[in-house]
């Protein structure tokens, strides 16, 4: 898994409700798209197919979940 | 935030595996639609429900479907998961259908933060 550090950075500096693919075991980003099917093929065209999804939020203010 | 990386599946198609936030103050479990979406789910079809936080007046409306959850290989039914396409996250773990088949502790002394989870079964 990368440095905590590393993964916020690559987080916070793609776009608001941007797809994100780590690899499988979340060592490295793979891909970004604008949709779920648009990272996963993207993911697959670099060869994981077993990437990790995340989504950025559409903004990074505190949230309290209930 | 604590968090478990996922997959679901609705009607025997399975999506990648997505961050989920674990949350014992939600009901139930919470996905974003378009996760269900791309599983060939019509979101709005299901039993519709309100859905709010802890900012009053601020409401919108979630739709629940049967899925299975996939943690950590573990299989779970969960008859009423919510889907919403403004929730702002991909998926929140709730009391119905994540917390009612798991003990969970929250380890917030690593780095990152994790948690430990473990199974039981209702006899």
């Amino acid at each position: 898994m990368m440095p905590t550090e590393e993964r916020v950075k690559i987080l916070r500096d793609a776009p608001p409700q941007t797809w994100i693919a780590f690899s499988e075991d979340e060592s490295r980003l793979v891909a970004t798209g604008a949709t779920y099917d648009e990272v996963v093929q993207k993911a697959e065209d670099a060869g994981v197919t077993d990437p990790v999804l995340v989504m950025t939020p559409a903004s990074w203010i505190p949230v309290v979940l209930v | 935030m604590p968090i478990l990386n996922v997959s679901i599946i609705y009607k025997h198609t399975e999506s990648k595996r997505f961050e989920a936030v674990v949350d014992s103050g939600a009901p139930t479990c919470l996905f974003h639609g378009s996760i269900g979406k791309v599983l060939g789910m019509k979101i709005e079809t299901g039993e519709e429900g309100p859905l709010g936080g802890v900012v009053a007046n601020v409401k919108t409306k979630v739709y629940y479907h049967p899925i299975k959850l996939k943690v950590n290989g573990q299989m779970i039914s969960i008859a009423r998961a919510g889907f919403s396409n403004d929730l702002g996250v991909l998926a929140i773990l709730g009391r119905e259908g994540f917390f009612d088949n798991y003990v969970v502790t929250f380890d917030p002394c690593n780095n990152p933060p994790g948690l430990i989870m473990e199974r039981f079964h209702r006899t």
